[in-house]
């Protein structure tokens, strides 16, 4: 009865001695070279779960290719390309509907001139476009 | 594309004077933040205009402009629902159609989030119109379509 009550009192203070992490981590297989502890090894392999309890971003492996030098300026120019010809054949339309000879939102440009700017700057001819006083003005042609 | 985009019928031409009149009178009259008073503006130019313009181009034009300024402008709820409602009972064309799926959902992203999963579906509609339009309006649609995440 004795020795029972010795090897439990013994048993207490040693199992407070060691804290809930060390003692998780004696448990369980060693930290890997380079690593903290397993949870960092897990995040550095890019397990989202480890670095989310770590509260770090995980690393991804392979960085993403990176674009070749001026691609990125060549899709805008291949953009804005693509907007002046989509943009332009609309504005034809809205000429011959009628809508050169509306006024635009701009003091000396027509309606279709300010559609056209409009097309160009968001990518679409629009069917309206609002004026100053935040009015609807119609887009003609289409 | 849905059987009522189909059907849209056309508007006068801009050549016509009295349609013409009615475009430049309906542009030009404003009353922004006083609902009623911008409702009585359309109820009185439509009385002008009545006899010189088709009824049903007329009425559906002023059910757009009523439409496009409820959102626009940022009104309750209650306004832009029934400015949209009357509008969606007029035939319109896909482009048209398109653009007001587009504002309803921009007026209900600011104003009206309970409004979105109406606002969603009529451009999943648009969305799902996209692979039948031939090219040059495809690219206008998406652009409208990708202007929305912006």
């Amino acid at each position: 009865m004795r020795w029972v009550f010795m090897l439990t009192l013994c048993w207490s203070v040693v199992g407070c001695a060691v804290s809930p992490r060390q003692f998780r981590q004696s448990l369980g297989p060693g930290p890997g070279p380079g690593c903290v502890s397993t949870v960092d090894c897990q995040c550095k392999d890019g397990v989202v779960v480890a670095c989310e309890q770590l509260g770090t971003v995980p690393r991804p492996r392979v960085p993403p290719p990176l674009p070749p030098p001026g691609a990125a300026e060549e899709a805008r120019e291949k953009e804005t390309e693509r907007r002046r010809d989509s943009c332009g054949d609309d504005y034809v339309r809205c000429i011959d509907a009628g809508g050169g000879s509306l006024a635009g939102r701009v003091e000396g440009e027509s309606r279709c001139d300010s559609c056209r700017a409009y097309c160009m700057a968001h990518g679409f001819w629009p069917t309206d476009i609002y004026n100053w006083n935040a009015k609807p003005l119609t887009c003609p042609g289409k | 594309m849905s059987g009522k985009m189909k059907e849209a019928f056309a508007d006068p031409s801009l050549h016509d004077p009295h349609w013409r009149a009615f475009i430049l009178d309906m542009e030009n009259m404003s009353a922004r933040g006083d609902w009623r008073r911008f409702r009585a503006g359309l109820r009185r130019l439509e009385r002008r205009h009545a006899g010189h313009v088709p009824a049903a181009s007329m009425h559906r034009a002023l059910a757009e402009d009523a439409f496009l300024c409820a959102a626009h402008w940022e009104q309750a709820p209650r306004i832009v629902r029934g400015a949209l409602r009357a509008l969606l009972r007029y035939p319109l064309r896909f482009a048209l159609y398109s653009f007001v799926a587009a504002e309803y959902w921009r007026w209900a992203s600011q104003v009206s989030p309970a409004d979105l999963p109406a606002a969603e579906a009529m451009l999943a509609e648009v969305r799902e119109a996209l692979p039948s339009l031939d090219e040059h309006e495809r690219w206008n649609t998406e652009g409208l379509l990708a202007s929305l995440k912006r």
